[in-house]
């Protein structure tokens, strides 16, 4: 965050109303939105170039703060909020608070407007998403908002999808920061705390009766409102038996989908990385470098691109249930069940979210007001199937079920959603049993502004799978690229057999065999601890070298078991067998395998990120130890049990 | 009075009369529930345990605990 006497710009506003679709379209970077509240729960911070009076660029910070609906906090996030906000505002230098407003609420709106003003200097009020405003039939009375807040204030409007406002907004920005005023003192900074809850509510009492009628006016409607108070939609989404079926009938469509449309991108991509390996081989001239291109490189590379289509689908189908405003119902839905396990409402969303990637969804909990429930959340987020499992999970269930379909239901599909609920299963047993052990201390509630149900828009939806999914291929890609540059070689150089009883010495030439490798070497180490959950030392290498991230599991079976020309990956590990005759990749062996990727805690960005919000070593340790302990155990009783019951 | 007995028991439309005096009815009024609001609250037929109040500034979402504070009195009687 901006420590010196630079210019900034803070942006502030309830939850939800679009401050970080603004910031996004000001600072020209990504970050995560949706419809629904309490999405942003860090501050975020990004440049913005604005043109001074002279006509001369000028870069000044923007920073995006967590959502508020009064200075007094009861969440994390909105301590977050606050706390930065009284940084930012007590640095020197020039400085610009944008009230960023939702003309659709109008009196919370204004009554958050009217409590900040009496503690902090606001300099523009940016009235958003003006094209749905206006598609609701609202028109902004500017005399009767000047009546209330005097003239003083810089009034901007914001359709996501108008330049021109964006250019009114830049131009707004840039004359604040400029006319002075910008340098006010405020009144926050001086002496203030929160005060008991029976001031608030006396507070928030006056405030709310003072808009009700001015509101009407200031926003008036020239259409008639809703006619319900709840929407046939939400009659159905948020029913307890037909929203319960709804809810679980979609997460099996997405499951299905995910095997059934990913089939033929999945074959192209395969079919396109065998076809550069080959054509690599054949251009470059023979030796290491031509080895570790088409063997190390694009093997390694094809593991995981190969999966990008399932993750692309699963992210769609998330990104599509946020923007649509369905998630918040999910939230309501299984607020009670979740409570039985120890957990909040609210806990679902970070749960959900986890099921593309824990590391923002451990984020998400500090939307979670009750300390025990958070921390309870944060450490069982991991249990939820993430993104970087989907190409371990695939692979696998790929390995251990035909392509078969029953009543037209895909075999692998539900296998793959059996997995998820397995997780699922996971995450609320193990935070049912932390329940009982943490202590219970701290107010929990549940109190959630529902987003209005939305038809998801197309480009947001595609905007935010694309920057998962650069996220995933640029996070994993730089992994597999040095773990196959290692692995290869690992496997290309071994320490030495002239003397087998001596001691291993460097051997810089090329070993005639794998089980030559220093790969082979290292692997043998730890076969002892492999071979009861079914594995060999190359699959000891290949969990080894996912410990950073798990999705490398694939990438670095492709390099360690080359397919030959014209055979697919699957295909190829498929027909593996021991010299015994047994599958390499026999069913027990992939039963314990699944059973521990499922379990282990395999991705340093989420052990980093549980250290960074509890502020403790104590907690990533422990939950990093007891995972990994578990899901050894549980792999190898599943192997041991399967393998008599089993054929291979 | 136990809590139950004056808690609306059917969906309708009401006039909030009273907050309590925690945290979390201070956190209601900040969202707009103050006394004087007229809010329609579904009990019956949503998620077990939640209930569903719907404001001048559209709808909430409320754990059927935190509400129990908040004392209501029907619109028409």
């Amino acid at each position: 965050m901006v420590q010196d006497g630079r210019p900034r710009i803070l942006l502030t506003g309830t939850p939800n109303s679009g401050k970080t679709t603004l910031f996004n379209r000001l600072t020209g970077l990504n970050h995560q939105t949706a419809n629904f509240p309490g999405v942003t729960t860090a501050v975020a911070e990004g440049r913005v170039r604005l043109m001074s009076k002279d006509g001369v660029p000028w870069d000044v910070a923007c920073l995006d703060l967590p959502g508020i609906y009064s200075l007094y906090p009861d969440t994390p996030d909105e301590e977050e909020a606050v706390r930065c906000l009284r940084h930012a505002l007590a640095l020197p230098g020039p400085q610009c608070v944008v009230f960023v407003a939702d003309p659709t609420t109008p009196q919370r709106t204004l009554h958050l407007l009217q409590h900040l003003l009496r503690y902090v200097h606001i300099h523009l009020v940016v009235f958003n998403f003006w094209d749905v405003a206006e598609k609701e039939g609202i028109r902004f009375d500017e005399k009767a908002f000047r009546a209330l807040f005097g003239d003083a204030l810089r009034i901007a409007f914001h359709n996501p999808r108008n330049h021109v406002h964006l250019r009114q907004i830049r131009k707004a920005l840039a004359e604040a920061l400029e006319d002075g005023t910008a340098e006010r003192s405020h009144p926050l900074l001086h002496g203030f705390s929160k005060p008991s809850p029976d001031v608030r509510i006396s507070q928030s009492t006056r405030d709310f009766n003072l808009f009700q009628e001015p509101a009407q006016r200031i926003f008036r409607r020239t259409l008639p409102g809703e006619s319900a108070p709840v929407s046939r939609l939400d009659r159905i989404l948020l029913h307890p038996v037909w929203g319960t079926l709804l809810f679980i009938t979609s997460l099996f469509l997405i499951f299905q989908a995910i095997f059934s449309w990913s089939t033929y991108p999945m074959a192209a991509i395969e079919w396109a990385f065998r076809h550069l390996g080959l054509w690599l081989r054949g251009t470059m001239p023979p030796g290491a470098l031509s080895d570790l291109v088409s063997d190390g490189l694009v093997q390694g590379l094809s593991g995981i691109f190969v999966f990008v289509p399932q993750i692309a689908f699963l992210l769609l189908f998330i990104a599509g249930m946020e923007e649509s405003g369905y998630m918040a119902r999910a939230v309501a839905l299984m607020d009670r069940l979740m409570r039985r396990f120890g957990l909040s409402g609210r806990s679902v969303v970070p749960l959900l979210g986890g099921a593309a990637c824990a590391v923002p969804s451990i984020l998400a909990t500090r939307a979670i007001p009750h300390p025990t429930r958070r921390l309870i959340t944060l450490l069982v987020i991991p249990l939820m199937s993430c993104s970087a499992r989907l190409p371990v999970y695939t692979m696998l269930i790929g390995l251990l079920f035909p392509q078969q379909t029953y009543w037209g239901l895909d075999v692998r599909g539900l296998a793959l959603m059996g997995m998820y609920v397995a997780g699922f299963g996971l995450a609320v047993g193990a935070a049912f049993l932390l329940s009982r052990v943490l202590p219970g201390a701290g107010r929990d509630y549940l109190i959630m502004s529902l987003p209005h149900l939305q038809r998801p828009k197309i480009g947001v939806v595609l905007a935010k799978t694309w920057n998962g999914l650069k996220g995933f291929i640029i996070g994993a890609g730089k992994i597999i690229l040095l773990i196959s540059i290692i692995l290869w070689g690992l496997m290309r150089y071994g320490p030495g057999t002239s003397d087998p009883s001596g001691p291993a010495v460097l051997n810089l030439r090329p070993v005639e065999a794998v089980d030559q490798s220093w790969a082979a070497f290292l692997g043998r180490a730890i076969e002892p601890a492999i071979e009861p959950m079914g594995g060999d030392w190359r699959i000891g290498i290949a969990i080894i070298s996912s410990f950073a991230a798990r999705e490398v599991f694939s990438g670095t079976l492709a390099t360690l078991f080359p397919p030959p020309p014209g055979v697919g990956l699957r295909a190829h590990l498929g027909d593996l067998r021991y010299p015994d005759g047994r599958r390499v990749f026999s069913a027990p062996a992939c039963i314990a395998l699944l059973i521990f990727y499922a379990l282990a805690l395999q991705c340093m960005s989420t052990v980093a990120t549980v250290y960074h919000e509890t502020r403790s070593l104590r907690w990533p340790l422990l939950q990093f130890l007891t995972l990994s302990l578990c899901a050894w155990v549980a792999a190898v009783a599943a192997y041991q049990l399967s393998k008599g019951l089993i054929d291979f | 009075m136990a809590e139950e007995e004056f808690f609306p028991q059917k969906n309708g439309w009401y006039v909030v009369e009273r907050l309590g005096r925690g945290e979390t009815s201070a956190r209601l009024a900040e969202m707009g529930l103050v006394p004087g609001v007229r809010v329609w609250l579904g009990v019956a037929s949503f998620p077990a345990g939640v209930v569903y109040v719907h404001t001048p500034d559209g709808a909430l979402v409320v754990r059927r605990s935190e509400i129990q504070e908040v004392r209501f009195i029907p619109l028409n009687g």
